[in-house]
């Protein structure tokens, strides 16, 4: 199933080159309209307020983390269904047991390609249909 | 694409770099706060995220060796290790290499063979963790599984990523089934709408950019000072014509805003000097401990803001500086006992805004400067004559230190005294149109101060006429102006003084300065000036320590000018700052009042 590429993105990380490099890869999957946040906090402000179809966030922020910021979305009667991606480097087992447990929709391990970006929405989005 | 790979690796570079410079005065204090666990994690933090990036950039001997310290930083965290010094001293060596790696990558474009050997480092890292001791059994149990985890991710960081991580969709079947609810109402919007006021946005431009709206407003600040000028000339003729107010006014109008452009974007080229001095706690910590010196660093004002110029150019002379400090001035810890002063040594940092000055200062509570040893090594050294060394007052006999081939510790150290120093401190201070004086008192200690003009492209300049050119002179090392009768000048053991106050002056004709000083060095002796004046007009000039006349035909008036350097056929003359346009369109050389008084006064040093 394709990708709607039309659909609205967060991409959440503290560093801004990563922002940078996870927004260089969606545009290359086709992605324009992509949105940063710097921490949890923000990210949070910025998914009530707007019309997000997907949350790439990465896991190890100040003030909020990627982890919590899961939960808090999860437990947003407004959010809990937005597709969450993990970007992780700790693929320590009782961290990602940690993050299933806290709802999110997949996970991917830095560093990543485009390719292998595709394929991990690829799989939430054929779990959840088309948004929107 | 390559273009913005080219973008973010620059990102990257510089972002990184600001990281490792954020953690590393972190990791320094880390010891004195007693293992802050928030503080470990903002260090690990700091390295996970330089990780990460690298590893996307494909930067894999920062991602090693980053890796390797984070795993170190991890374990402090968790506490599955105690914290211990070896352990600290590694990880700053680690952040070192990877410091070394950015700087490669900046200078090739890429990592390679030739840059630092990380093979080592890597080592040190391992070996350290492995002698780190446990804390307690339940750190031992855990470390095998770490090792065998992080096995993974290094084989992650080749190639695609670990099979483990796709396998979780399937892990979370029961929770995908449930999702797709509609979206969020609009209700939240309104809601949210102050938050997003809050957010900070920053923007990360080039700095050639913001060089180059720099230049632009310089040429701004130079039409609006011709159209001043000729709105003068047009108001005294047509100063009937209702016209001529408005024009006035829009021209007072645009004389006010390019004032404002100015000064902000002036202040987008500003930082702070936390940048400098975030470096001086762990070079304090090093050097103090190499020599077995217990020193306190004490730092304020590193909020003050000074333009990216002073920041590349200050810490190179505040590192001389501190490492004079510890080796030469504080003590080791039994000796200042037994002068009656704490073991610990302080050495006090501090910045501040003095009108159009940065003032920072530089002191330490040690012996102070021996001001007997250094007259007679100046003069061992032959750099003044043992008659000269007799009339040197306390200030100028200080002053010496900056005299290059001077250094009064009689051994070199590794640190600092290799004969090369002061003299280097002075000229990098001169270069950003600063100065430094010396405060110190034997036994007390000794205090640098150094003063910098806020901003280095756009100067208050005195505008002053000689034989018919016209000359700048920056208004900052103006100390007064007068008009003098010829008289007033007197010869005094074949020089020219001037007694202002009771006060003696030595006294330079500018001509006679920028002729390269032939002829007789007062011109001007009463009698026969130029067009038969009997008087002249003063500027008392003060550079640094050093402060003197310089006699004019006349004086101007000030402005406001914009340096421009001068380039092309030929070097511009060393007593030349650079150049500007004037309100009527003429270009005005500016005066480098520091290279002349430089020159003047060492040169007298050796030659008399």
């Amino acid at each position: 199933m394709a990708l709607d590429i039309k659909m609205k993105v967060l991409v959440v990380d503290d560093f801004s080159t990563m922002r940078r490099i996870v927004k260089n890869i969606l545009k290359q999957l086709g992605f324009e309209r992509i949105e940063e946040a710097e921490d949890g906090m923000q990210a949070y402000s910025k998914l009530t307020g707007g019309d997000f179809q997907f949350v790439v966030c990465d896991w190890n922020m100040p003030n909020m983390d990627g982890i919590n910021l899961l939960r808090k979305v999860r437990s947003d009667p407004a959010l809990k269904d937005m597709p969450f991606l993990m970007v992780t480097a700790e693929a320590e087992k009782h961290k990602v047991i940690e993050a299933i447990k806290a709802g999110v929709s997949n996970y991917v391990v830095k560093p990543f390609t485009a390719e292998v970006l595709k394929e991990k929405m690829e799989k939430i989005f054929e779990k959840t249909g088309p948004r929107g | 694409m390559p273009d913005d790979m080219e973008e973010i690796i620059t990102d990257f570079l510089v972002e990184a770099e600001e990281t490792i410079d954020r953690v590393d005065p972190l990791l320094v204090g880390l010891e004195d706060s007693g293992f802050d666990q928030e503080t470990i994690n903002e260090i690990f933090r700091g390295m996970h995220t330089i990780k990460g990036a690298a590893g996307f950039l494909g930067f894999q001997q920062i991602v090693d060796v980053s890796h390797r310290a984070e795993s170190i930083l991890k374990k402090l965290r968790d506490k599955e290790i105690a914290p211990a010094r070896p352990l600290l001293d590694v990880i700053l060596r680690s952040f070192d290499t990877v410091r070394l790696l950015l700087k490669q990558i900046k200078a090739k474009g890429h990592e390679g063979q030739a840059g630092p050997d990380t093979a080592r480092i890597l080592q040190e890292l391992d070996a350290a963790l492995q002698a780190a001791g446990p804390l307690g059994d339940a750190g031992r149990r855990k470390g095998p599984e770490e090792v065998r985890v992080r096995a993974v991710v290094i084989e992650g960081a080749g190639g695609p990523a670990p099979e483990s991580a796709a396998g979780c969709g399937s892990d979370r079947d029961g929770h995908a089934s449930k999702a797709s609810a509609p979206m969020p109402d609009k209700g939240a919007e309104a809601a949210s709408a102050d938050k997003k006021n809050d957010t900070i946005q920053t923007l990360r431009i080039g700095v050639e950019k913001v060089d180059h709206v720099m230049n632009l407003t310089g040429e701004v600040v130079l039409i609006r000072n011709r159209l001043l000028n000729l709105a003068g000339g047009l108001e005294q003729k047509y100063s009937s014509d209702p016209q001529m107010e408005s024009l006035v006014e829009a021209i007072s109008f645009l004389d006010l805003l390019t004032s404002d452009m100015q000064s902000a974007v002036m202040k987008m080229r500003m930082q702070p000097l936390k940048k400098v001095f975030g470096k001086f706690p762990r070079l304090v910590k090093d050097i103090s401990f190499s020599l077995g010196k217990q020193v306190d660093l004490r730092i304020s004002g590193e909020q003050t803001e000074v333009d990216k110029s002073v920041i590349e150019n200050i810490a190179d002379p505040m590192v001389h500086i501190i490492r004079n400090a510890i080796d030469h001035a504080i003590g080791p810890p039994d000796e200042r006992l037994a002068g009656g002063k704490p073991a610990k040594g302080t050495i006090s940092i501090t910045a501040s805004q003095k009108g159009n000055h940065i003032v920072i200062e530089v002191g330490d509570d040690g012996k102070g400067i021996d001001v007997e040893k250094v007259k007679s090594k100046a003069v061992s050294k032959g750099l003044i004559t043992e008659a000269e060394a007799l009339d040197l007052g306390h200030e100028a006999a200080v002053n010496l230190i900056f005299l290059p081939g001077l250094s009064t510790n009689e051994v070199a150290t590794e640190l600092s005294g290799r004969g090369v120093g002061m003299d280097v401190v002075k000229s990098n201070v001169s270069k950003l149109n600063g100065f430094i004086e010396v405060i110190t008192k034997k036994g007390a200690g000794t205090m640098f101060r150094i003063s910098l003009p806020l901003t280095l492209a756009i100067i208050h300049a005195l505008l002053v006429e000689v034989e018919g050119s016209v000359y700048a002179i920056p208004l900052t090392l103006v100390d007064e102006t007068m008009k003098v009768e010829g008289a007033g000048i007197r010869d005094l053991m074949d020089k020219k003084v001037l007694n202002i106050r009771g006060r003696v002056y030595p006294y330079f004709e500018l001509a006679w300065l920028l002729e390269g000083r032939t002829g007789q060095r007062g011109g001007f002796n009463g009698q026969n000036g130029q067009d038969g004046r009997d008087h002249r007009y003063i500027i008392v000039v003060a550079v640094a320590d050093s402060r003197f006349c310089i006699g004019v035909d006349g004086l101007l008036g000030l402005q406001e000018v914009v340096i421009k350097s001068i380039t092309g056929s030929g070097s511009a003359a060393p007593s030349i700052l650079g150049a500007t346009i004037s309100g009527d369109g003429k270009v005005i050389l500016i005066l480098d009042l520091g290279y002349i008084a430089r020159n003047l006064f060492d040169k007298e040093h050796v030659n008399t």
